[in-house]
């Protein structure tokens, strides 16, 4: 096991996790979205009709699966633990910018990488935001930020979210209870059965390589330490090869749902990477965290969810952008007023969290 | 010997915490007690990395590090 505890082995572990995204990809997952933290969450809200766009409603496994992965290699492992009590309000707060963020620029960190390997530049200039968010964030850490300790709790705190998701994953397959999209997005989906195991085994690596696109950036920041971006970087090898074989790749200003607009794509990420360092993890790694036992992260996923449904219940959410074709003229896409407004408001009131949770006389400085 | 109480506090802070401890007492040998498994790795991998050693052993729920 030790070889997986290097840095090669890490790598591979990503390669791993990248073929899993590729097999999403060519059995029927949207094309550069073959896994999406942000996007599946709200998918499944608009599943539950928690949001009612037709097109983006479709209860994914993957969530569930991720969540699940991370549950049973932790109990397996015996690295699970129930904690709780670290601001999680403040996280649930949190969870809600960092999606509506995350939505403003079609995409979470997994998404950005899956992008930028089919030659997505609209991804790209996201990363740009990405990376300034990632250094605000560090800067606060830096300055003595923190949301405060979580403690012990009683162990079956953490069963619940692994749980309920596995019910309503049943009751989506089982039912006529949950929405689907005929068209768009939500409709393209890989086989319920094919995700979840998908899932399940992203879930596995992301705990056992504590995978996180934001950490990576942060490490690299703060303590010149590159381990966890190999992880990152063998996701992005991996889709790369899967693009190039498959002629996916090319360079375009905007790919497959997606838009070209940089100063959204750039304030976007950048509410998502400010968001995820303050949280101490991204989308993916909360997931994973709530499958191993921290209600914090929980409160953080439940936060996500319900930004998912915001974004779209208040048009904060961008629209993908598409070429003029003969029937149609072509959609610019990008956030509207709504979306520019609440933007801006999420970033002001990330620096208010920020200095909210610096201490004085802070341990971390 | 000093001790760290890095119990519960989120990435990266606990790992900033150790960075810190080993800025202040080059030499020193230091305890710290964490409470979750990725604490312990992540701690672990970084002061490796700058050439300490590490023995972990768990009490009750926590684990409690020493790094010299």
């Amino acid at each position: 096991m030790n070889f997986l505890q290097e840095k090669k082995g890490i790598f591979f572990l990503g390669l791993l996790a990248g073929l899993g995204a590729v097999i999403l990809a060519m059995n029927g997952n949207p094309k550069n979205m073959a896994f999406c933290i942000a996007c599946f969450i709200r998918d499944s809200a608009g599943a539950m009709k928690f949001q009612t766009t037709p097109v983006v409603q479709y209860f994914r496994p993957e969530i569930v699966g991720i969540v699940a992965g991370s549950f049973i290699i932790s109990l397996t492992t015996r690295e699970y633990r129930s904690m709780a009590g670290s601001s999680p309000m403040i996280r649930f707060v949190l969870g809600t910018l960092m999606m509506i963020g995350a939505l403003v620029f079609l995409g979470c960190p997994l998404r950005m990488v899956l992008r930028m390997s089919a030659g997505d530049i609209s991804a790209y200039v996201g990363l740009i935001g990405f990376i300034g968010g990632v250094a605000t964030g560090a800067y606060m850490l830096k300055k003595g930020f923190s949301l405060g300790r979580s403690y012990p709790v009683k162990k079956e705190n953490g069963y619940f979210l692994p749980a309920v998701l596995v019910v309503l994953l049943v009751l989506s397959a089982t039912t006529t209870l949950f929405a689907v999209s005929t068209k768009g997005p939500g409709s393209m989906h890989a086989p319920l059965l094919l995700s979840l195991v998908v899932g399940i085994i992203f879930g596995i690596i992301a705990q056992k390589t504590r995978m996180c696109f934001a950490g990576s950036l942060r490490d690299i920041i703060l303590m010149k330490d590159f381990k966890l971006f190999s992880v990152v970087g063998g996701i992005f090898v991996m889709m790369l090869i899967y693009n190039i074989v498959s002629g996916n790749f090319k360079f375009a200003t905007f790919g497959p749902i997606a838009h070209a607009q940089i100063t959204w794509n750039i304030l976007g990420m950048y509410v998502v990477g400010f968001a995820a360092v303050l949280l101490g993890g991204c989308p993916l790694r909360q997931l994973v965290l709530a499958g191993s036992g921290s209600s914090d992260a929980g409160v953080t996923v439940v936060g996500m969810f319900f930004g998912g449904a915001l974004a779209h219940n208040f048009d904060l959410a961008s629209s993908a952008a598409s070429k003029a074709t003969t029937e149609a003229a072509a959609v610019f896409g990008g956030p509207g007023l709504n979306g520019q407004i609440m933007t801006i408001a999420c970033i002001a009131l990330l620096f208010v969290i920020a200095f909210i949770g610096i201490k004085k006389n802070a341990v971390n400085k | 010997m000093k001790k760290l109480d890095v119990r519960g506090l989120s990435c990266p802070e606990p790992v900033l915490m150790v960075s810190n401890a080993l800025q202040d007492g080059e030499n020193d040998s230091f305890k710290v007690l964490a409470s979750e498994a990725h604490t312990v790795a992540n701690i672990k991998e970084f002061v490796e990395g700058k050439g300490k050693k590490v023995s972990v052993r768990k009490v009750g729920d926590d684990f409690e590090m020493e790094i010299s």
